[in-house]
């Protein structure tokens, strides 16, 4: 073993332990578990060497090697202080390693190794965070048994709890920051950093709202990424995301609407809203305890009266009265919660405050604490420390105090515990100008305006400066980089607030809001205040000579910010420059002059193009009311690099804003510009973002209020009237449409008290004109809004009601039409309506007179009847009883609605997995829908055969109410020859039409059964009927023998002969018997010799005794001579001479047939003489030739 | 790889039958170091319809399934494949094994999943298991319908696959451009995660 021999070695390691190859390094690394034991503080100097090694896969085993270890080290320390109550000594330098070996791991994430140790290196940062961040659960975290809540600050001298956790939030700033820059990063650690931070998110909720922040931010720019595989970085994150939702931590579950919006962002789809489903179901089951111990809280104020979700909303909305008592709650309920668990920000002041209290030693860490304290996090811990500062400061301290130092004293005194935890950057209530500012805020914000000057101006007796002696009064010393406006918004606060400290009688909080707020009062001391030379003067002095007001004031407060920019660490610089501060200078500045520095103020944020816009410019709209002309460079910034810029967010921060406004102002004005602002934000996202786009539908979705013309604009967008021309909306392929309508889907979801606007949109455009709108909007009413069980009644009513309308009215409308008089419309409407009703009762207005008077006018009717129709047949696929009202209203609907529903009605039955409704239908079928039942029947066997089931109903109806054999035609192939026979006449009745479907079937049959008749049975079966018996036309039965004829490939000679030659046998023989014989003969001509023989089995049945056959019989021997000659010899004589003297040219032929065959001998001599051939044997023989010439004759007759 | 270790491989899927035996079964044959788990409750096998499968505890021997199977209805089973497959697992290792408890089988490089609801579960697995190694892990995902025919275009597709990954120095750095050339070629749909153990 590597590593037992550098044990055995004793101490020495080799210095270079680069030497080792790969595969040795490798060994060694093998061998370093997570046991610890003395001597592997030697092995540390070898790992951290390997962090440089050449071989990527060293390196990423030494990263892990060590990830193990540092949770191992921990482990052992916290084992040996509860234990023993010390720890050995060769820990505290094993941990001094790990120390190094973490500032090392850190810095590889910026250096060009491979992603394999790099995503590595990500894991250790994660274990880091775990371990350095206090905790409550025992499981699952790395470095079992330790946490450093268990470590008593002063007790380990090397190992203080408050570095640890700065070194925490460093790692986590770290791992954030390689999130940050994934944009361009390689999939692995993309995922890696997801998967890690989602952990963190878990194990440790203190971070959860960041974490959540950072994952949400990401996603929309997913797919920008290039070169990773973004539908697997998408699923992670889809995997986290649901992840917290079904966490049960308080602050998850009160993100839930953020978290369920994003996921159906994401990944929309069935999969998702199955799982938010089940989410939403378990988080009922367990709110439902805690519902209960608010409830009597919420008895005494009851919430306005608003839907659910508005009140949701609202609850974060600035309502004046409802104040006081929401912050009496929570501040209960902080006292409860406060030694549990802190805010981040709570939390974070602890954190600084101790180091503070570290004296020198906590500068270091303090300084980078803070560099890399996250934006919101600073602005959140600013906020919380000024509620805490004093009302007046010493007067004449030349020390600046520390803000920190201010919290040392109240080291808990975060404020308001819920309300961090609600992240209160995002409470609207923050944003209002007119809320309070902190427990001291209690007077307005025009007394503290007053106050400021009062304070301020005396303190300086010097005039307001022009910018020219501002200029001037510049210290050559003035220590200017190149001016950099945006500084982290939050150490912009910070620093503001750093620098006025020493100002006397001086609300800090005031004036931070005043500068803000005014934009315009400028705080000139650190400009006197700062020493070194300025390398840039002459900007300020081009700028400053620039005297207009406003390009003064943006002087101004670059240098203000430069000034702060320099003093970085405020102890420093106030401990460096021993000066006292000079006072302040205040400009009054015009309310022109007060809009254009607030213009300015907001064009140079956005044009710094920092990440912290967004921030600072959420601030100052809380803190200025925005004019119109602000509102509308906002919108514009918001609209360039939509996503990058989170423009999302700054629109809701700004609509927040302008509803908290509407609330105070009841006039109309406020809201007009929230609707404008709102729509007009609405439609530039339309115009601006592709239809693909989901910024339109969040919008909507989390707008603070939706007015009526927002909806009006969604019907505009879902029913493809948006303005544009039919051109363009053929380009973008009715994607608008559908961007609309999920819109509206998601909107029904998301905002109960839209659900009904929103509904009947969605209804509006499922009975469009256009066929596109018109399809897609009952694909998502049907499939997806039907099956809600708020809106399924609504819809279907909806659906019967247009169905019975156009049943009611489509005639009117004729009417109407043909009256070309509108105004006389709504009469005629009362008048006709008992019109229809009388004309619809009368049997005889038949389908064809309708659309005769109809005329023009049907075709325009059928589409019309379509549109209004699709949505209830759409329906009837999801709910098949709805049938039924079809069948009721059948018979009373005019020729174009029947067509509609005919053209409807199939495709709906293809669809329809069970027919039971239509078996109810079918035992109970309506008056007059009887067309439609064949119809259905049609359909329904086109495909397969028809169930048992539907054969019983369709017997059943058959036999009880509807006589009609039509209904039985699409049966017949299922129906066995015992079955057919006794309908076979009823089936003859039919028109011929209606027959020679029904004879197809019967020929067809099943793949089970085979036919129910072959076609000689047919055959048999038609001429078996009698008549007289079965009270059938004779015409019918003979045209039905036509029919049979008429297909010739089924009825065959083959068929023919064999039907013949059973049908000869009957007695008595069928009626058409002998017709059918001529027929064949006449339609096979081959079949001349079984036709004779036929006659001559006739012959001797005595066909002369059937007189209605034997006329058909000597037709047939007549047409068939001079091969039925020997037949006609068959004859008795008697009958022969009746024969010969009915068809007088017969004899000839025949006698000379006689003579030419020489059969005398054979025929008896009474035939002979019938044929003149015994009385006048020499007559005969000269006429050979003639006899020949009449046969010929006889032939072609 | 330049370790001086082969890659171990885990093929997953429901019941540890059809997908990720097919899997086990080509990559061994390939001389591969693979293992097979199923992420069910139970191991679950089509019965005479739908509503009757024939459920089974993992850790039965395959043996035993065919044997059962063979006794209730030869015809079926050999006509719907059943028979054979089980046939051709129990030539490959004795019972089905579950995912979730195979911790003491050691650690995988790569674990391939056939359906997105076993990838969750793996992953879901991953992470409550308890970290100690702190070594990453690659886990795949594979479309495959659970089906004789498509498990064999499956396997083949996943044997390619890991072929590609024990070809690399270091798939941290490649997956992304495997997954995608894979996607492209195949046309189907790949997801992979990495955890750790």
């Amino acid at each position: 073993m590597e590593l037992e021999k550098w044990r055995g070695g004793g101490m020495a390691m080799p210095e270079g332990s680069l030497r080792f190859d790969s595969s040795r390094a490798l060994r060694f690394l093998e061998d370093v578990g997570p046991e610890l034991t003395e001597d592997i503080v030697v092995l540390m100097p070898t790992l951290i060497s390997f962090l440089r090694h050449a071989d990527p896969l060293v390196v990423k085993k030494s990263v892990t090697c060590g990830t193990v270890l540092i949770a191992g080290v921990l482990q052992e320390i916290a084992f040996q202080i509860n234990s023993f109550g010390r720890v050995d000594r060769w820990l505290e330098e094993m941990w001094s390693w790990m120390v190094q070996f973490k500032d090392f791991v850190s810095s590889l994430l910026s250096e060009s190794v491979s992603i394999g140790a790099k995503t590595a290196v990500l894991k250790f940062l994660e274990t880091c965070v775990l371990l350095f961040t206090p905790h409550s659960d025992a499981t699952g975290s790395p470095g079992k048994g330790f946490n450093i809540v268990n470590i008593p600050r002063g007790y380990c001298r090397f190992l203080d709890p408050v570095l640890l956790e700065s070194d925490g939030i460093k790692a986590l700033n770290l791992l954030l920051d390689t999130f940050h820059s994934s944009y361009s990063l390689h999939g692995t650690l993309i995922i890696t950093s997801i998967n890690c931070l989602v952990a963190i998110a878990k194990k440790r909720p203190i971070y959860y709202e960041r974490v959540l922040s950072e994952l949400l931010g990401f996603y929309p720019s997913i797919n920008s990424i290039q070169g990773a595989h973004s539908s697997s970085i998408r699923f992670n994150l889809r995997a986290g995301l649901l992840g917290f939702l079904r966490s049960t931590n308080p602050s998850m579950v009160e993100s839930r609407d953020k978290l369920i919006m994003a996921l159906r962002g994401l990944s929309p789809g069935e999969s998702t809203e199955q799982i938010i489903r089940q989410v939403e179901k378990m988080s009922r089951n367990l709110e439902r305890p805690t519902r209960d111990n608010f409830r009597s809280y919420k008895d005494e104020h009851p919430p306005p009266a608003e839907d659910p979700i508005s009140r949701k909303r609202g609850s974060t909305l600035l309502i004046p009265e409802d104040l006081p008592s929401k912050r009496a709650r929570s501040d209960e309920s902080d006292q409860n919660e406060t030694n549990s668990e802190l805010t981040p920000a709570g939390k974070m002041i602890a954190v600084i405050g101790a180091l503070i209290a570290e004296g020198e030693r906590g500068v270091g860490p303090l300084e980078l604490l803070i560099s890399n304290i996250h934006a919101d996090l600073m602005a959140d811990i600013v906020i919380e420390t000024m509620q805490q500062l004093p009302k007046s400061l010493p007067v004449s301290s030349p020390r600046t105090q520390v803000p920190a130092g201010a919290l040392t004293e109240n080291p808990l005194g975060t404020g308001d515990g819920t309300e961090g935890k609600r992240d209160p950057r995002r409470d609207p209530r923050r944003l209002d100008p007119r809320r309070p500012a902190g427990p001291m805020g209690s007077t307005g914000t025009n007394n503290i305006q007053s106050q400021v000057n009062t304070d301020i101006i005396p303190a300086d007796s010097h005039p307001v400066p022009s910018s020219s002696s501002l200029a001037s009064r510049l210290p050559p010393s003035l220590p200017l980089s190149e001016p950099n406006f945006v500084e982290t918004a939050a150490n912009v606060e910070m620093k503001i607030e750093s620098e006025l400290k020493p100002l006397q009688d001086f609300k800090l909080t005031d004036v931070t809001e005043t500068l803000i707020k005014e934009g315009t009062e400028i705080k000139t001391e650190e400009i006197t205040r700062t020493t070194a030379p300025p390398p840039d003067l002459t900007y300020f002095e081009q700028d400053a000579a620039m005297s207009t007001p406003s390009d003064h004031n943006s002087v101004e407060s670059d240098r203000l910010l430069q000034g702060e920019k320099k003093d970085s660490l405020m102890e420093d610089a106030s401990a460096s420059s021993g000066e006292l501060p000079v006072f302040p200078l205040c400009f009054e500045l015009n309310e022109r002059e007060k809009r254009e520095a607030c213009q300015m103020a907001i064009r140079r944020i956005i044009d710094g193009k920092s990440d912290y816009h967004l921030q600072l410019l959420s601030r100052m709209i809380a803190l200025n009311d925005p004019e119109d002309e602000i509102l509308g460079q906002i919108q514009k910034h918001i609209f360039v690099d939509f996503h990058r810029h989170k423009g999302h967010e700054l629109a809701l921060h700004l609509l927040y804003h302008l509803k908290a406004a509407m609330a105070m102002d009841s006039s109309s004005g406020a809201s007009d510009r929230y609707e404008k602002f709102l729509l007009s934000l609405a439609r530039a996202l339309l115009d601006n973002l592709p239809s693909t786009d989901k910024s339109f539908n969040r919008l909507l979705g989390d707008a603070p209020l939706l007015p009526d013309s927002a909806f009006h604009l969604l019907e505009e967008l879902c029913g493809g009237t948006d303005g544009r021309t039919h051109k363009e909306r053929e380009i973008d392929g009715g994607d608008r449409v559908t961007q609309g309508l999920g819109t509206v889907w998601s909107l029904i979801l998301g905002r109960p008290s839209a659900r009904m606007a929103c509904l009947d949109i969605a209804l509006k455009c499922a009975i469009h004109s256009q066929d596109e709108v018109r399809s897609k909007a009952i694909r998502l009413v049907v499939n997806k809004l039907y099956l809600l069980s708020y809106a399924s009644l609504r819809i279907e009513e909806f659906a019967t009601n247009k169905l019975l309308s156009i049943v009611h009215d489509q005639s009117l409308e004729m009417e109407v039409d043909q009256t070309t008089s509108r105004d006389a419309k709504v009469e005629i409407m009362n008048q006709e309506s008992s019109v229809t009703s009388s004309q619809s009762s009368e049997p005889g207005f038949s389908e064809n007179e309708s659309g005769l008077v109809l005329g023009r006018l049907s075709g325009l009717s059928l589409s019309q009847a379509q549109t209004q129709i699709s949505l209830f047949f759409a329906l009837c696929s999801k709910k098949p009883s709805l049938l039924r009202v079809v069948f009721d209203v059948y018979g009373k609907t005019p020729k174009a609605v029947k067509q509609a529903i005919h053209r409807h009605l199939p495709v709906l039955l293809r669809n329809l997995d069970s027919c039971s409704e239509l078996l109810d239908i079918i035992y109970n079928l309506p008056e007059g829908s009887e067309n439609l039942i064949t119809l259905v029947l049609q359909v329904l066997t086109e495909e397969s055969t028809p169930s048992a089931d539907l054969i019983g109903a369709v017997k059943h109806l058959y036999f009880t109410k509807l006589k009609d054999p039509v209904i039985l035609i699409p049966m017949l192939s299922s129906l066995s020859k015992e079955e057919v026979m006794p309908i076979f006449p009823r089936l003859l009745e039919l028109p011929l039409d209606k027959f020679q479907a029904a004879l197809a079937r019967i020929l067809q049959g099943s793949a089970h059964t085979g036919p129910a008749l072959t076609p000689t049975e047919v055959l048999i079966a038609i001429h078996d009927i009698n008549p007289e018996k079965d009270r059938v036309a004779l015409k019918k039965v003979t045209d039905a023998c036509t029919a049979c004829f008429e297909q010739r490939t089924v009825f065959t000679q083959q068929v023919l002969a064999k039907a013949l030659n059973q049908m000869v046998e009957k007695t008595p023989l069928p009626l058409l018997f002998m017709r059918t014989v001529i027929q064949t003969i006449d339609a096979f001509p081959s079949l001349v010799d079984f036709v004779m023989s036929l006659l001559s089995k006739l012959v001797s049945k005595q066909i002369w005794k059937m007189p209605k056959l034997y006329a058909g019989f000597l037709k047939c021997v007549y047409q068939t001579q001079p091969h039925s000659f020997p037949v006609l010899l068959e004859l008795p004589f008697t009958q022969l001479e009746n024969v010969l003297v009915k068809h007088a040219n017969l004899r000839a032929p025949l006698a000379a047939y006689v003579i030419n065959k020489n059969i005398h001998a054979t025929l008896p001599g009474q035939t002979l003489k019938i044929l003149g051939l015994l009385n006048e044997p020499q007559q005969t023989t000269p006429k050979p030739f003639d006899s020949g010439a009449s046969i010929q004759g006889a032939t072609l007759t | 790889m330049t370790e001086g270790r082969r890659m171990r491989f885990a093929m997953v899927c429901s019941s540890n039958q059809n997908r990720s035996m097919e899997a086990h079964t080509l990559l061994k044959r390939h001389g591969l170091d693979v293992a097979s788990y199923g992420t069910g409750a139970h191991v679950k096998l089509p019965g005479p319809s739908l509503h009757e499968p024939n459920v089974y505890e993992f850790g039965t021997p395959y043996k035993t399934m065919y044997e059962d199977l063979r006794r209730k209805d030869p015809d079926l089973y050999k006509r719907n494949g059943i028979l054979p497959m089980l046939k051709r697992n129990l030539a490959v290792k004795t019972a089905p094994q579950r995912w979730q408890d195979n911790a003491a089988d050691g650690i995988f490089d790569v674990v391939m999943s056939f359906e997105e609801r076993v990838f969750d579960m793996v992953l879901e697995d991953m992470n409550n298991r308890e970290q100690k190694l702190m070594k990453a892990v690659l886990i795949i995902n594979l479309e495959v319908k659970d089906n004789h025919e498509e498990a064999a275009a499956g396997a083949k597709v996943a044997l390619e696959l890991c072929k590609e990954l024990e070809a690399t120095e270091s798939w941290e750095d490649t997956i992304d451009d495997i997954v995608a050339k894979f996607e492209r070629e195949q046309e189907r749909r790949i997801l992979y995660s990495v955890s750790f153990y």
